[in-house]
């Protein structure tokens, strides 16, 4: 045996996995401070949950400086053997998840001191779930995907009832974790399935195989790999587009090296065809699971029970950073799968039913709400129908191909969901802010412009920004915008019917807030007392994010601009 | 095709269904939990056939991952139970009520 053996040797690049040991390494020393602090001489409860947030918070600031770095640097090759490809989108993406955990950890010592939560284990679940995210919108590989989406629910389902006295908080915590975990099983079972149609599970290759099979194909020989040459290098991207997909048989075979026949044990690949039926399975499976962790209709029953369950704070990071991390994974996913011919037909029909539903479904269901939290869910039911109609226009077969609107439909979902997020960090921390007032019955918000009038002004801006279509100069009005003109240049006019339709009926609860705060002043006997917070942390978070709200709503192309693009 | 290869996907797909039936039918957490656990199995069955039926090696060990996520996921979700538990001296999925709208 002569075989041209080559050690493997995976190569590590620091920079690039920076981002992801900054958040985790940060998570295990929050956990490591947390017990080791108690035996500091002079320590308060109080100073160590003030030291471990201060901790929390520049670490991810640290990830989110490391993660612009690289989007400015952006190159978009896969690394760590191809498991991830950090790209503008990714980048940017998990620099919006960023953004939420941080509105968290700033807000979150009052919550910590009101409910007396665990706060090293709260800041240790946020940085977990966090780089869990962050991994996922760079996510290049379909295991390392679901291994991503299962660090950052794990962590999500416990930040959901860390609130051990409450009785909703464990409701909430079970419920998500029946429902994610059920949802996990539908993603991994679809994944096995993309594999066995394409033969990979990495979502765009390195292309060397690819080409190197293209040529043996081209000779008409089945090519020979060296045994230790990676054949994992070509991704569900670079098989959709031969339409075929390599099988290898490790065999020995014989060589005339110098006059002489020498055996070399290589592996022999060969094309196959894609079995089409297994990859519209695996992708419809997927999409499903991702469904659940999106709570698009009608795969969103957790998400109102969760959020008004969970403590504010957690509700509001599940709301917006859980969304991004999985949207863009969606993104990544069909962009893929683009070349795939059959994404027209079914695919199509199942990502724009799911659309059509979630908003039918969110804004009717939002309409019935008397629960604030509640309400806030159904609207964010709604809010990922408008998204999923822009991962419908991405899979047109009018945009396939066409670069430079793909680009734009992506940057589209990328304002939609810094737009989202923004707008509710703002909702949520309103609500966070006037404490058991806020969480509970909308009617507790009577009077609440004559007593507090900033901080209704800040929930109006949230209110009239989530409404999107009707109040220009708000950023959700240009979120909803670029993605409904993305839509109808596809020619999904019946897509965006329903939206609109769908923004014309959210109208009447988004406004039902507004008016309980600025035209009602009869409170409820049975409304809770104001618990408002000192200090300056929750105020510089409801400027800061309606400051965005109106900033971006005067100036939409700012948020591309400093993107650099 | 290799008909063991169809014989193993039927029975992967078979066992993924019965572990969606009895989420959706059964009510008490632990029952549920273990269907979760049958379908995530009904997985791992399905990686190893295509794995064996292409001779491409990176799927088996990718079992490995997803059997290591279902010990992790177990480790979170019986904590949640035991919290629940607690609190309500039962597990019963459909008498947690608290939270309806």
């Amino acid at each position: 045996m002569t075989g041209s053996f080559q050690a493997y040797v995976p190569q590590v690049a620091l920079d690039q996995v920076l981002p992801f040991a900054l958040l985790i390494g940060a998570g295990l020393v929050i956990l490591a401070l947390d017990a080791l602090l108690d035996f500091a001489r002079g320590m308060t409860p109080a100073r160590r949950d003030n030291i471990l947030c201060w901790v929390t918070g520049i670490s991810l600031l640290g990830a989110g400086f490391t993660h612009y770095a690289d989007f400015l640097g952006a190159n978009s090759r896969p690394f760590l053997e191809g498991a991830f490809r950090a790209d503008a989108f990714g980048n940017l993406g998990a620099l919006v998840i960023i953004l939420a955990a941080l509105a968290f950890v700033v807000m979150s010592p009052s919550l910590i001191r009101r409910r007396r939560l665990p706060a090293g284990e709260l800041y240790a679940l946020l940085l977990f779930s966090c780089s869990g995210m962050t991994m996922l919108t760079v996510a290049n590989e379909l295991v390392t995907a679901f291994i991503c989406i299962e660090i950052l629910s794990l962590a999500l389902y416990v930040m959901a009832g860390i609130d051990r006295r409450s009785r909703r908080g464990g409701e909430a915590a079970f419920k998500y974790f029946i429902l994610g975990a059920f949802a996990s099983a539908f993603l991994v079972f679809g994944i096995a399935f993309l594999y066995g149609a394409t033969g990979t599970t990495q979502l765009f290759g390195q292309g060397a195989t690819y080409d190197r099979m293209m040529a043996a194909e081209r000779l008409g020989m089945p090519i020979t790999l060296p045994l230790g040459e990676p054949t994992y290098n070509m991704g569900i991207n670079e098989v959709l587009h031969a339409g075929q997909r390599v099988v290898t048989v490790s065999q020995p075979v014989s060589e005339i090296v110098d006059g002489q026949v020498v055996v070399t044990d290589q592996i022999v690949s060969t094309l196959a065809a894609v079995n089409p039926m297994w990859l519209f399975l695996g992708f419809a499976l997927v999409f499903v699971g991702l469904c659940f962790k999106l709570s698009l209709a009608p795969f969103h029953m957790w998400a109102p029970d969760v959020y008004e369950g969970a403590p504010t704070l957690s509700a509001m990071f599940i709301a917006t950073a859980s969304k991004v991390a999985a949207f863009a994974f969606l993104v990544h996913l069909v962009e893929a799968m683009s070349f795939w011919s059959h994404f027209p037909a079914a695919s199509g029909f199942l990502i724009g039913g799911v659309a059509m539903v979630s908003i039918l479904w969110g804004n009717l269901g939002a309409v019935v709400q008397s629960n604030f939290k509640r309400l806030l869910a159904y609207s964010s039911i709604a809010h990922g129908g408008y998204l999923t109609i822009a991962i419908a226009t991405l899979v047109h077969p009018e945009v396939f191909g066409d670069y430079d609107r793909i680009e734009r439909v992506r940057s589209a979902i990328l304002f939609y969901l810094f737009a989202y997020t923004a707008m509710n960090i703002l909702a949520f921390g309103v609500a966070a802010y006037l404490g058991a007032r806020g969480e509970g019955d909308i009617r507790n918000y009577r009077g609440l412009f004559r007593r507090r009038p900033a901080v209704a002004l800040a929930m109006a801006l949230s209110m009239l920004s989530l409404m999107g279509l009707g109040i220009p100069l708000l950023i959700g009005f240009w979120g909803k915008m670029y993605v409904f003109k993305e839509a109808i240049d596809v020619g999904l006019i019946s897509l965006v019917i329903v939206g609109a339709a769908g923004n014309v009926v959210s109208a009447f609860y988004y406004l039902r807030v507004v008016v309980e705060m600025f035209m009602r002043d009869d409170l409820p006997a049975d409304a809770p007392p104001e618990e408002s917070p000192r200090g300056l942390a929750f105020p510089l978070v409801l400027v800061a994010s309606s400051a965005l709200v109106v900033l971006f709503g005067f100036l939409p192309p700012l948020f591309l601009a400093l993107g650099g693009r | 095709m290799d008909p063991t290869f169809l014989y193993t996907l039927i029975l992967s797909a078979t066992l993924f269904t019965i572990g969606v039936i009895g989420v959706l039918w059964k009510r008490n957490a632990i029952a549920l939990f273990m269907n979760v656990e049958l379908m995530l199995n009904a997985a791992n069955l399905a990686f190893v056939a295509f794995s064996r039926e292409f001779g491409l090696m990176q799927g088996a060990p990718l079992v490995l991952f997803v059997m290591t996520v279902a010990a992790a996921e177990a480790g979170v979700g019986l904590a949640i139970f035991i919290a629940l538990f607690r609190s309500r001296r039962h597990i019963r999925a459909d008498e947690l009520d608290l939270l309806r709208g």
